[in-house]
């Protein structure tokens, strides 16, 4: 290895806010990030993520929409690429075929009047460095493509620029080439301390010769930093797809450093999400660590563990790649051991191996009507000033409620004399129907309308009484579960014999307590993962979400917020977290 | 199996190649003939060539011929390729009008080029003469560089030329030591079509002109007569368009 050249804060190119686009095709779109001198940095993404489009801005080729170009902090928007300290190699050499190999590499000494002694001296070191000493002769047609591609190096290296951009240089070469060349190019850089920006869409090439990535996507700068953050820390899931092997999965966050996902719950070392925030979660197949199944769980108040059976183990050289199946999910995983098809094993994830990142696909909310009433009387609900006669059993007189109306179950028509009058607030075709904001009593209604209405005219609603769903209101009694327990240490009460962990400390051990857990804080899980276990006895749809109540044997009954239907008698465990059980 | 010969294909192909080539033939023949031009072959001679050759009508006929189309080649060699330059950096809509625009001459008759060329000198008032000439051969010249050249520039990497800038080139030293060498083929091409192109021309030159180029004074002099000394002249001509015409094409195919 090459002495470390040390890398200054000096800032040689910076580019602020820039803005390119081709007709209507935005490729990139405000573009901010700076390279220091002497730094070997690597545009990675796709093709037609704007890489190539960031380079020939920098080089001079392009000029952007809109944004600055900053040469050693000062603009160079307008400088031709002629007048730049900057050369370029290209993807496809582009070396001058009627000039032979010396000519080529002579072509920018020339313009810059230099001796001819000096030229020939310099032409035959540049020929040198890339081992090509002798070659100067040779017409361009005669070589090979890697030696062409070290001449297009040597081309721009004579130079002496103060960047030198290479534009998938390698990329037209064959694999073993491409790694010899790989090494060469981040000795040749270490050596002449020159400023590399190199574009690729090759991850390993990048994590191989980088100082600093910049991973992009459709124009835009997705994640900035050295391949070891890249990889260990993707800051998202494109990311984290792009960036090797990953498995990419949907998982909830109840707590700061505790996630779920396939089935399981795990510890992990991220903080800051919402609490039940959805998100995606990467864990890379090198990261798995097989376990028996019946292992011990590491986790409170949950199993860590996913069960599964091998359904393929490929050996690829060095290590096996092995597809676990747990339940809905297929898992990728690298281990030196093999595995027979049809074993049963288990997978942990350590916490620190497991990254969590903002889901890109945010859940649609149910778009509802959800509104305070109040229990009138026995079987009569005051909602919006109107009072509907619905059931009401559970509820006392003058109790606040959560009441659901949903927006097809609200008919609009002209008529002045319906249950509510109000105005056209939007308008909105949704293809299939007309989506109404209607103002009316001091609430806004969502509803929807065959025809067309314009906006701030006079509509009226009526509402059937048998379509209302009556809730309890969030923070109320009945919505709860409760349940009786007993202390039986400092941190740890027993529910119908199965002990939690609770967070709050106990100094009453041996104590009849109440507890108290909000049906959305109890997390589904698979079975065997959970603190308690149980069938699906009844399903009860809210108009926005499922309240689902499983039967944990022993008189157990929970009380689960889902946002899918389940089938009845249907298996599950049940997760939830200490800090989310209260002492009534 | 072998197959049956088919004398069919063989006898078509030679009745094409003696309907092209006979009238040929029979004119070299009789710019040999001793007598006449049109009467029974009466013994071999070259005098015909001697007097032609002697004749300053065709000597002026012949100066004019290739005067005109050496400076016309030159001109519209330099223009033609600096237009292909032009069309092929202007936008995909630009490309398009003005290719289109270019082709309409080439695909126009002769006679109605020349006649509009005639028009336009008549109406600016521009007396004709060898320079009415000239103008007219380069006008006519000019499409068969441009499209000579385009394909060239179309095949050329486009990065070369952004290289030679990256490397310090400005733009006119890049055009000079990168684009243009790179596209000479195709100039080469060009320029010997059209210098083929104006030798050729009567049509044109008959209308813009009141100078006797080589096609103008065979036209005249045969009205007067075929004279043998014509069979002569057209002879030269013929193995000379003959020949740049095989360098044309081989220079077609080594490029391809």
């Amino acid at each position: 290895m090459a002495e470390k050249v040390h890398l200054t804060n000096e800032k040689i190119i910076e580019l602020k806010g820039i803005n390119k686009s081709y007709g209507s095709n935005k490729v990139l779109d405000d573009i901010n990030l700076y390279i220091r001198k002497n730094e070997f940095i690597t545009f990675l993404g796709p093709s037609g993520c704007g890489k190539t489009t960031t380079l020939r801005i920098i080089a001079g080729f392009e000029q952007a929409d809109s944004g600055e170009v900053l040469f050693k902090g000062k603009p160079i928007n307008d400088i031709p690429p002629y007048n730049r300290s900057v050369n370029t190699v290209f993807q496809k050499y582009a070396l001058f075929p009627h000039l032979n190999v010396a000519e080529n590499i002579a072509f920018g000494l020339r313009i810059k009047k230099k001796s001819k002694k000096e030229i020939a001296e310099k032409v035959e070191k540049m020929l040198e460095l890339v081992g090509l000493a002798g070659y100067g002769k040779r017409s361009i047609d005669s070589l090979s493509g890697g030696q062409q591609q070290r001449i297009a190096i040597a081309r721009a290296l004579v130079n002496e620029p103060e960047i030198l951009l290479l534009d998938e240089p390698l990329a037209a070469l064959d694999l073993k080439l491409r790694k010899d060349m790989q090494l060469e190019l981040k000795k040749m850089q270490q050596q002449l301390g020159i400023t590399f920006l190199y574009v690729t869409h090759d991850q390993e090439e990048a994590l191989t010769m980088s100082d600093t990535i910049v991973v992009m996507k459709n124009g835009v700068i997705q994640q900035i930093g050295k391949p070891t953050d890249i990889y260990n820390e993707p800051k998202n899931a494109f990311v984290a797809d792009f960036i090797g092997e990953s498995n990419i999965v949907h998982g909830i966050t109840p707590h700061d450093n505790v996630v779920i996902f396939g089935g399981a719950v795990f510890n992990c070392v991220d903080k800051g999400f919402a609490q039940g925030e959805n998100v995606d979660v990467v864990i890379r197949p090198e990261d798995f660590i097989v376990t028996d199944e019946a292992a011990k769980s590491s986790v409170v108040n949950g199993s860590d563990i996913l069960r599964g059976e091998v359904t393929s183990n490929i050996f690829k050289g060095v290590h096996y790649e092995t597809v676990v199946k747990c339940g809905w999910y297929e898992w990728v995983l690298q281990n030196t051991i093999s595995h027979e098809k049809g074993d049963r094993i288990g997978l942990r994830v350590g916490p620190n191996d497991i990254h969590i990142m903002e889901s890109e696909i945010t859940p649609t909310p149910t778009r509802t009507n959800l509104l305070v009433g109040k229990v009138y009387e026995e079987g009569v609900v005051e909602v919006a000033g109107h009072r509907f006669s619905c059931p009401t059993t559970g509820y006392g007189e003058d109790e606040d409620v959560d009441v659901v109306i949903r927006p097809e179950d609200i008919v609009v028509s002209d008529n002045e004399d319906d249950m509510f009058t109000g105005t056209v607030e939007s308008c909105i075709f949704n293809g299939e129907q007309y989506e109404l904001v209607i103002k009316a009593n001091d609430c806004e209604w969502l509803a929807y309308s065959d025809v067309v209405r314009d906006e701030q005219t006079f509509v009226s609603m009526s509402i059937a009484d048998d379509v209302l769903f009556v809730m309890p209101k969030e923070t109320s009694h009945g919505a709860v579960n409760h349940f009786t327990a007993t202390v039986t240490a400092a941190d740890t009460i027993e529910i119908c014999g199965r002990k939690l962990k609770v967070a709050a400390p106990r100094d009453d051990i041996g104590a009849v307590v109440s507890v108290s857990v909000r049906p959305q804080d109890v997390y589904v899980v698979d079975p065997g993962n959970g603190v308690f276990e149980g069938t699906v006895a009844d399903v009860e749809y809210k108009g926005i979400y499922y309240n689902v109540y499983v039967d944990c044997g022993d008189g157990l009954i929970c009380k689960v917020r889902a946002n899918e239907e389940w089938d009845r008698s249907e298996k599950m465990g049940l997760y939830i977290h200490p800090l989310d059980i209260k002492f009534d | 199996m072998k197959k049956k010969k088919n004398g069919l294909p063989i006898l078509y192909i030679a009745l094409i190649i003696a309907f092209l080539y006979l009238p040929i033939l029979v004119m070299i023949l009789y710019s040999f003939n001793e007598t006449s031009a049109t009467g029974p072959f009466t013994g071999f001679t070259v005098k015909w060539y001697e007097s032609a050759f002697r004749n300053q009508k065709i000597l002026d006929a012949l100066a004019v011929t290739f005067s005109i189309a050496g400076i016309a080649t030159v001109v519209s060699t330099v223009f033609g390729t600096l237009t292909a330059i032009g069309i092929f950096n202007s936008r995909m809509l630009t490309q398009k009008i003005v290719t289109n625009v270019t082709y309409v001459p080439m695909l126009n008759p002769d006679i109605v080029t020349g006649i509009s060329i005639m028009l336009l000198f008549v109406y600016a008032g521009i007396p004709r003469g060898y320079m009415t000439m000239l103008m007219a051969h380069i006008t006519f010249c000019l499409p068969y560089v441009i499209f000579s050249v385009l394909p060239k520039l179309r095949q050329l990497d486009p990065n070369l030329y952004e290289a030679a800038l990256d490397l310090g080139a400005r733009p006119g030293y890049a055009l000079g030591r990168v684009v243009i060498p790179q596209i000479m083929p195709g100039i080469i091409t060009g320029a010997l079509l059209a210098f083929t192109m104006s030798i050729d021309d009567f049509a044109i030159s008959f209308f813009t002109s009141d100078e006797a180029n080589l096609s103008i004074y065979v036209y005249s002099a045969a009205k007067r007569g075929i004279k043998p000394e014509i069979n002569a002249i057209s002879t030269v001509v013929f193995f000379g368009v003959l020949a740049l015409l095989i360098i044309i094409n081989f220079r077609k195919k080594k490029e391809n």
